[in-house]
């Protein structure tokens, strides 16, 4: 129960940090267990304020991304969408999970400068803030998804075997994410441009990534690219199980794992690295 | 190798006496003009440095141009000591009261005993649970209800939602809210949401409380309710560490007091010797400052407000005083 704060670090390399990162991961999991009422309250506000007021509530986490799709299928599916058959359920496998990650990191983000007031105020774990981001995001996911999915069941989708990789594509999805999220939550903590570049980084990414078009349409000799594309290699998990009944290739897996796991590592060292100096910068 | 201290864990059920040490604590404070820290301004600042190292020249001639764009960038930010080299152990049973300046670090002192600061140097050692009244209002979603607000406040400081619903009923009831429990909080007047925000703060069961200026909130008749509330909360919480410009408050609910000026510890000691101690340098610095303008006449309570005349937010009605008067 003792409290020991030991001084600012001062001149810590990130590379330094590794070391010890065992033990601040394991202090962390035990104060976000310690604050779980914070953690959950925080998303449950965060999902009810979302929808607050409006007609149709929580209907809109199924109808918002049926229009978005709509729209993309019915201006994009003369360009891109040629030739791919069933362009909605391929829409469907990417943009879902795509826009998850988009709102995530405009989210994390946002996250630490929207709760300055707390943050002043009370003494709180840092972590709180991106990870009850991630956490309404991903339950924003889920209800979607599962929702999309009984439609598309009933539309033309068939059930097999390869969507039990639904799950694995979902955790190494949430895991990206969130460490990319905390990379971004500290860098925008530190230069408040970061928010700016990110939208423009996203719409990029969104663009450059197999979405609306699949990655065959993508000329032989910059195909290559797509193998250092995270979240291409991460969709294609989605994209697989929901549109093409197949299992991703074993190759494609350890890449989305490893890049997951890369990304979660250093978004957290870097998080916890700058986390006593956040509140200087606030 | 630096060991990262396990950090706190609050919530978790008491082993030991509650204690707050202060090892040798300092903190070092940046405050930059614009809140932020532009890329730009960082492009440029590293670019000025790379510059100063690889030609003298051009450091040259940057130092005879202070207002040149080689200006060290590093300087853009206000640095300053906050609190410096502080040894204080608090231990139970003691109300320990805090008097300075304006700006002398009481506030500070007591955002760090709540953990929101951590030292620059030093150790700061904290046994038992903290509840900082400082938060009067600023944790406040506007959006939600007012009882969504008490179980969201409940939940930030470990109670579950369950038992802070069981709650919510006196709590708006103390505050005079109870017909508008279900309103967002952001039609509230203010008068009604810091009266909400103090009952809120103050249904706790506190170990360690530390209070920053919160004696005064609403109007008479709810300022007697308050003060009656905090005298309760005082008896029975084990340590109290309270920030207040009344210096009729301090031998009133102290048994022990310290003095900050410009972030270090000037006394330690008796409640009426320190406040004592304070009030005479006060009056000294006064004088001093009177005699190089022996012409004009300045009002006393400009230079420091809180002393003997009563704080101006005490008196009810005049609200109107600039805040930086009433910031520590």
């Amino acid at each position: 129960m003792t409290t020991q704060l030991a001084p600012l670090p001062q001149g810590i390399g990130l590379f330094k940090l590794p070391s010890q990162l065992l033990n601040v991961l394991k202090n962390d999991v035990r104060e976000i267990v310690n604050y779980r009422f914070a953690l959950s309250s925080l998303v449950y506000f965060e999902l009810k304020l979302r929808y607050h007021r409006s007609v149709l509530g929580f209907i809109w986490t199924l109808l918002h991304p049926l229009l978005m799709m709509s729209v993309v299928a019915t201006f994009f599916s003369h360009f891109m969408g040629r030739g791919v058959e069933n362009y909605a359920l391929y829409l469907f496998s990417g943009m879902l999970p795509w826009s998850f990650f988009a709102s995530t990191m405009t989210g994390c983000s946002q996250c630490l400068i929207q709760s300055e007031g707390t943050i002043r105020k009370i003494y709180l774990p840092k972590l709180l803030f991106p990870v009850s981001c991630t956490l309404t995001q991903f339950i924003n996911l889920i209800l979607s998804m599962t929702a999309l999915f009984f439609l598309f069941i009933f539309l033309s989708a068939e059930i097999n075997w390869p969507l039990l990789m639904l799950p694995v594509g979902l955790v190494l999805l949430m895991c990206f994410s969130l460490g990319m999220g905390l990379l971004v939550a500290t860098l925008n903590t530190f230069y408040r441009d970061v928010a700016h570049i990110l939208t423009v980084v996203i719409q990029a990414g969104y663009f450059a990534t197999p979405i609306l078009y699949q990655s065959e349409m993508v000329p032989e000799r910059l195909r290559y690219l797509h193998k250092w594309n995270p979240m291409h290699l991460i969709l294609d998990i989605f994209q697989s199980a929901i549109y093409y009944s197949e299992f991703p290739s074993s190759t494609n897996l350890l890449r989305a794992t490893s890049f997951a796991l890369v990304a979660l590592i250093l978004g957290y060292a870097t998080f916890k690295h700058y986390e006593p100096r956040f509140i200087f910068r606030l | 190798m630096r060991k990262i201290a396990p950090h706190s864990s609050l919530l978790s059920p008491r082993q030991s006496e509650p204690l707050i040490k202060l090892d040798d604590v300092s903190l070092h404070f940046q405050v930059y003009r614009d809140k932020s820290r532009s890329l730009k301004r960082a492009v440029l600042a590293w670019l000025g440095r790379s510059w100063e190292t690889h030609s003298t020249v051009e450091k040259t001639v940057s130092d005879s141009h202070p207002d040149s764009r080689f200006v060290d960038f590093q300087n853009t930010a206000s640095q300053f000591w906050a609190l410096q080299n502080i040894n204080l152990t608090v231990g139970a049973g003691t109300r320990l009261g805090i008097v300075g300046h304006n700006g002398a670090g009481k506030t500070t002192l007591l955002q760090v005993m709540a953990q929101i600061y951590r030292p620059t140097k030093g150790h700061l050692t904290i046994q038992g649970r903290v509840t900082p009244l400082l938060a009067l209002g600023s944790a406040f979603n506007p959006e939600l209800s007012a009882k969504e607000n008490i179980r969201l406040h409940g939940a930030l400081f470990g109670v579950d939602p369950v038992t802070m619903s069981k709650r919510s009923d006196a709590i708006l009831e103390f505050a005079d809210v109870t017909e508008f429990g279900d309103q967002p909080v952001k039609y509230f007047s203010s008068g009604m949401t810091s009266r909400l925000a103090f009952s809120i703060a103050t249904d706790i069961n506190p170990e360690i409380l530390l209070i920053d200026e919160v004696f005064a909130t609403g109007d008479r008749a709810f300022q007697k309710k308050a003060s009656h509330r905090m005298e309760s909360l005082m008896d029975t919480a084990h340590i109290v560490v309270m920030v207040t410009h009344n210096m009729s408050l301090i031998p009133k609910f102290c048994n022990r007091a310290i003095w900050v000026n410009q972030g270090q510890l000037v006394s330690d000691g008796e409640p009426d010797d320190v406040v004592e101690q304070y009030l005479a340098h006060l009056s000294q610095s006064e004088d001093q400052k009177k005699e190089p303008h022996a012409g004009q006449t300045g009002d006393k309570r400009h230079l420091h407000p809180s002393l003997d005349v009563p704080r101006p937010h005490l008196n009810s009605k005049h609200t109107s005083e600039p805040i930086s008067q009433e910031e520590a």
